[in-house]
């Protein structure tokens, strides 16, 4: 009696307390309930396809939440996108790859600075000034590229080390095909889940948006946490334009439209929380793996579908539901 | 007739506002208003709504400045231009709901602005198992329980959640601790926790000054309590000189500055 | 508030001069209202014999026919058609044919035009089982084969040639039927004296169940002498016969016969083919209309395809271009050809080659072909994308009475008022690049010189299952947008005409990762699939990232896209990708300039109101050409 009494208590803790649990746990029944019914689903290509798929959407989503984190929202990261894929690609095509790297996280950066600096001299909500970013940045890249499409067909060093094949990995598993960018992915994951849960900076972005009030009372210079989230959203919405180059070879003024959204529903169902003050990045990780796995899942399930609309609405439906039993779990207590 | 013997503040008090007046365009918010407090004193401000209270208060607080007129801590005129200011110099102010973070942890909320590093290698992080450990011991030296400083403090109840914010207060050095409406809902038995926890701020020579409607309270914790009507001090007084329904009336009736 | 209120202006102000900027790059100083005007001009009514921009050296083609002008008028205007190309374009041509009618002699005389390995060749394919080995010969060889006058196209006579310069013969024979009828004929009767011709069988096949699919009686009569007995004999015996078409010159030479003995009341006859003859009875009334092949056209165009192969890699859209029917009536017969007329062309466009270069290809395209013949091209523009400034430059334009128009139909309800004055003044008028045809924007213009997104999506389909696709997948990376949709309707339907299955998969296409993990999705699920058309570089970019990660062999599946890229020449190249298909704007400008000058010099009318331009497919044959003019000519 006692025993199971302690389970129980133990079990709600963990829910309670970790922000990644209920994420998690949602991943995991996915997981096991496609492999059981959808044949094919536990391989390795699919898997791994699965992984890719997740990230571009998981770069832009790291930044996304701790920007959601402090209150705010960025609908330009899809703009911002393009605009690091056109910096680095165009750089490189022109034989400074290193340059383009530089450029690109830089200028998103300012950018995304820019968003922030508007927000807090005006004091207009943020998914009204990055709606208004996104069109501008757009705009700018519209006039200054006229329209060209960057593309290459040389491979360069460099592409191969930011997003080529991970052969460490794929010599193990066959058809797989784990990427560098995973890498990448998982080095920024780590970096920025130490800064949110493990730093002052971060104790402050929490602070920000769980109660700006009480943080301003505090002393804490909110003004400045916000346009340095802002700064992050940019970075690396850049850093997820530098990787869609080094795979794709392509880059368009297009590249990335929707980019935003696809982001806020990662953090989202990765558990944080749409009004801010909650959130981690592992949870926007797993929220971006939760997503590519439905859509791999709908796919390779094979329902004779009218067009993509079919598929997306699967999609759009988990994302309310997992959205729903996050904020359930959080208000168990 | 009203027996009305106030208490006399001047420039050696802990905390001593003179002819303070803030106009915020063509209102007149607070005219001429003196206003003093010493340690250790538990004071209550009174006055109706729109009567002038928070603004004093934010005057001392940082938030404002006055259009005319001069403050002095410790003896010192001083110039308090933000709220940080107002920390730095070691006046706190508790507002309900915006003294803590619900979403973040007690000890995140504890030492929210001043937070605790350590450094590994160059990079600094936060020191949270000794962020934990004083916080709960110093809110333990207040009188304050707390499970674990690990606990949300949204799942904490108002009055703990106040007495979290006081006990911040305390540690951190205060020498005002102000209070907005501290007690309103509250619980009976909370409001004599927290209560409680205003006695013991007291007792470590912090001056307190609460802002309330709730005379009675004036009556359980206060030393004494201040009225303001538009704008206007109508005076200090010790608790105990006048009946409730008299400092109604003060708080009411008509009076001018 | 204050603070806000001037970010709040900053912002707009930037935000009006972002869009005004978003055309024109550079600032242009505009005098007036009036728009700035591109001049293209070129001098004289003489064709200047040049050889083509672009290559130095002279083509020669052959060609190689079942008849001659010599001993068969019915070749003259063709031959005619040849040589007057092949003077404007600066080509040599030798045409070869049999003393009398000889398929064996004809193919025979196909293996030696081709061993002299010419640098392109023409040829009637008038039995293409018996041409099929020669002509694939050639086509091995290297030589770009085009035929005309007889053959079914390369789909039909499963010969890989460029197009069929002509007619679909059956479709002829019921849009003559459908006129009939639309005149009050409730039975008709198809006289064919030419045994054996599939033309002529198709002519008839075409007619009688376009009778017959309305519930009226039809059937073929065929005859052998041209005294028209035979043909008094069948109205004898069938009273209410009432309409007649006659597959062929001689054919009409019987009826013709009938008609001055029988004298019958209220029968109805449409000719295929003209000359004097008929023309005189299409006047007198005794024929409503005469079908003209125009075999001129045919000639003209044969040098023409040839040419633009060699030169820019430009492939004819359509396995059929037609070249007829154009029915000819009272008024439209017998006009006179005037080669020698000098020629003023009008064009007028919504966007310009100064600021966007995609409208360069298509300028390049138009001067080219007036210079060849010889005419004189202005072409008029906005200094900015503005539909109100285009409309008004149509109606200078016309008030300019040039001899021909070309233009956009930008917007077929603001334009309509000025495209039509200038209609009703009598001049021709062109479309190109913008439009829906005359009968979908409502506005009767000769043709529209662009491609449409299903027809291509169609003819895309139908060479993947020439090349063996056993089940196609058309990914779409931007469902439902009606250009992209319309495309993978055609994919689907020609497929699924051809009864192989065929489906559309809808993809996220700004996010490259996600695409390229559905598309392997898909792979997984559906492991038979071996074709797939993706519609744009939003959908080729992953589908090569997939084909790499899959590790897919080039030929162990067809891919094919839509517009040229680097990666898509490369693909190409390398096998993994069949075909890509373009819209070809050389030749948007060039034909638009063309058919505007035939018709003014010779009378000739585009056979349909679209004359398309895309599917132009580019594969391994022409992509190395196309790969050095991307951008310039192609």
């Amino acid at each position: 009696m006692r025993a199971s009494g302690s389970w129980k208590t133990k079990f709600r803790h963990i829910f309670s307390e970790s922000t990644v649990a209920g994420p998690l746990a949602v991943l995991f029944g996915i997981f096991v309930l496609l492999s059981i019914f959808v044949p094919k689903f536990f391989s390795f290509r699919s898997i791994t396809g699965i992984i890719n798929a997740s990230t571009l959407t998981g770069a832009i989503a790291i930044g996304m939440t701790m920007l959601m984190i402090s209150g705010e929202f960025d609908l330009s990261v899809g703009a911002l996108m393009a605009v690091g894929g056109y910096l680095f690609g165009g750089l490189a095509m022109a034989g400074q790859p290193l340059l383009g790297l530089l450029l690109a996280l830089v200028v998103t950066a300012l950018l995304g600075v820019i968003n922030g600096v508007i927000l807090v001299s005006t004091g207009i909500p943020s998914f009204i000034v990055t709606l208004g970013t996104k069109y501008l940045y757009r705009g700018l890249l519209w006039v200054i590229t006229a329209g060209t499409m960057l593309q290459t067909v040389d491979r360069l060093p460099i592409y191969n080390i930011l997003n080529g094949r991970l052969e460490f990995l794929n010599q193990f598993f066959k058809q797989a095909n784990f990427r560098n960018s995973l890498i990448w992915l998982m080095v920024l994951v780590i970096l920025f889940q130490i800064i949110l849960s493990r730093t002052r900076f971060g104790n402050h972005v929490f602070a920000v948006g769980g109660n700006a009030g009480a943080a301003l009372g505090q002393g804490v210079n909110v003004r400045k946490v916000k346009i340095l989230c802002f700064a992050i959203s940019g970075l690396m919405a850049g850093i997820s334009g530098i990787l869609l180059f080094s795979q794709y070879y392509t880059v368009r003024v297009a590249s990335g439209d929707g980019m935003d959204l696809y982001a806020i529903a990662a953090a989202v169902v990765g558990g944080t929380l749409i009004t801010g003050g909650a959130g981690s990045i592992w949870g926007a990780l797993i929220g971006a793996l939760i997503i590519s796995m439905l859509r791999s899942g709908v796919v390779l399930m094979n329902i004779s579908f009218i067009p993509a609309d079919n598929f997306e609405a699967i999609v759009g439906v988990t994302i309310i539901l997992a959205a729903i039993f996050n904020n359930y779990l959080r208000n168990r207590n | 007739m009203m027996a009305e013997k106030k208490i006399e503040h001047g420039r050696n008090s802990l905390v001593w506002m003179e002819n303070i007046t803030k106009k915020f365009g063509t209102i007149t918010a607070l005219q001429d208003i003196n206003f003093g407090i010493e340690k250790g004193e538990v004071r209550a401000l009174l006055g109706d709504n729109g009567a002038g209270k928070s603004t004093l208060i934010k005057i001392l607080m940082g938030v404002h400045t006055p259009s005319s007129g001069q403050i002095y801590f410790e003896g010192k005129p001083v110039q308090i231009n933000s709220p940080k200011e107002a920390r730095e110099i070691g006046i706190e102010a508790v507002y309900q709901d915006l003294a803590l973070v619900n979403l973040m942890s007690i000890s995140r909320n504890f030492f929210l602005g001043r937070e605790m590093e350590k450094k590994i290698g160059p990079i600094p992080f936060l020191d949270l198992r000794n962020m934990e450990e004083i916080c709960r011991n110093s809110l333990h030296d207040i009188g304050i329980e707390i499970r674990s400083a690990s606990e949300r403090v949204g799942s904490l109840s108002g009055g703990e959640r106040q007495s979290i914010a006081i006990g911040r207060g305390v540690y951190f050095g205060a020498k005002v601790l102000i209070l907005d409406e501290p007690t309103s809902a509250l619980s009976v038995a909370e409001t004599r926790k927290v209560l409680s926890y205003i006695e013991n701020a007291r007792s470590r020579n912090l001056a307190v000054i609460f802002i309330t409607h709730n005379v009675h309270h004036v009556y359980m914790v206060a030393d004494s309590y201040t009225v303001i009507r538009q704008g206007c001090c109508v005076g200090t007084y010790f608790k105990g000189e006048l009946s409730e329904d008299d400092i109604a009336d003060l708080i009411t009736g008509d009076r001018e500055c | 508030m204050k603070k806000l209120n001037i970010v709040l202006v900053l912002l707009a102000l930037v935000c009006v001069l972002l869009s005004a900027c978003q055309a024109t790059p550079a600032a242009s100083t505009e005098p007036a209202a009036e728009a700035n005007a591109e001049q293209s001009a070129e001098n004289g009514a003489e064709p200047i014999p040049a050889a083509a921009e672009g290559s130095n050296q002279t083509f020669k083609f052959v060609f190689v026919q079942h008849s001659l002008c010599t001993w068969d008028p019915s070749m003259c205007a063709l031959e005619d058609g040849i040589k007057t190309a092949a003077k404007q374009m600066g080509v040599e041509i030798e045409i070869l044919g049999p003393e009398k009618y000889d398929i064996d002699q004809t193919a025979a005389l196909i293996d030696q035009a081709a061993a002299a390995k010419p640098d392109g060749l023409g040829l009637t394919v008038t039995d293409p089982a018996k041409f099929k080995n020669s002509i694939k010969k050639a086509i091995d060889a290297g030589i770009p084969v085009i035929a005309y006058a007889a053959g079914s196209g390369p789909l039909v006579d499963d010969i890989a040639y460029l197009t069929y310069l002509g007619m679909d013969e059956s479709q002829a024979g019921a849009q003559a039927a459908a006129k009939l009828i639309e005149a009050g004929a409730k039975k008709g009767v198809c006289v064919n004296d030419q045994v054996g011709s599939t033309a002529a069988i198709a002519r008839c096949a075409g007619f009688v169940k376009t009778f017959t699919d309305k519930n009226f009686k039809a059937e073929a009569l065929e005859v052998k002498s041209q005294d028209g007995k035979e043909i008094a004999d069948y109205f004898a015996a069938n009273a209410d016969a009432d309409a007649v078409v006659t597959v062929g010159l001689s054919s009409a030479k019987a009826f013709y016969a009938f008609v001055d003995s029988a004298k019958p009341a209220g029968v109805k006859h449409i000719a295929f083919d003209v000359d004097s003859d008929v023309e005189s009875r299409v006047k007198d009334g005794v024929t409503l209309f005469a079908i003209d092949q125009q075999p001129f056209m045919q000639g003209y165009n044969a040098v023409m395809y040839l040419l633009l192969d060699k030169n820019y890699g430009i492939k004819p859209a359509l396995p059929i271009t037609a070249t007829g029917p154009v029915f000819l009536d009272a008024k439209s017969v017998g006009v006179a050809a005037q080669p020698d007329k000098p020629v003023t062309l009008i064009m007028v466009q919504h966007a310009m080659c100064a600021y966007d270069p995609y409208w360069c290809v298509v300028q390049k395209g138009m001067e080219e072909a007036a210079q060849q013949m010889g005419v004189k091209l202005t072409i008029l523009g906005p200094d900015k994308f503005d539909l109100e400034k285009t409309a008004a430059l149509i109606d200078q334009a016309g008030a300019a009475k040039p001899d021909g128009i070309g233009l956009v139909v930008t917007d077929n309800v603001l334009f309509k008022t000025p495209i039509m004055k200038v209609i009703d003044a009598g001049i021709p008028v062109a479309t190109y690049d913008t439009g829906l045809g005359p009968e979908q924007d409502g506005i009767p213009y000769m043709t529209f010189w662009g491609s449409e997104d299903y027809v291509q999506g169609y003819y895309g389909g139908l060479r993947m299952v020439s090349e063996g696709v056993s089940r196609g997948v058309c990914i779409n990376h931007q469902v439902g947008h009606s250009g992209l949709d319309a495309r993978c309707k055609g994919f689907t339907d020609a497929l699924t005409e051809k009864g192989i299955p065929a489906e559309v998969l809808g993809v996220k296409g700004e996010d490259a990762a996600q695409v390229q993990t559905t598309i392997s999705d898909y792979y997984t699920a559906n492991s038979d699939v071996d074709g797939y058309l993706t519609l744009g570089p939003s959908g080729s970019e992953p589908f090569y990232a997939f084909v790499e990660a899959t590790g897919l062999e080039p030929g162990s599946f067809i891919h094919a896209s839509f517009d040229i890229s680097a990666s898509g020449v490369k693909a190409i190249k390398e096998g993994n990708t069949s075909f890509v298909m373009d819209a070809q704007p050389y030749l948007i400008g060039y034909g638009t300039v063309e058919s505007l000058v035939l018709k003014i010099r010779y009378n000739i009318t585009p056979a349909t109101g679209i004359s398309a331009t895309g599917p132009g497919f580019v594969d391994k044959s022409n992509v190395e050409i196309v790969e050095k003019l991307a951008g310039t000519y192609r």
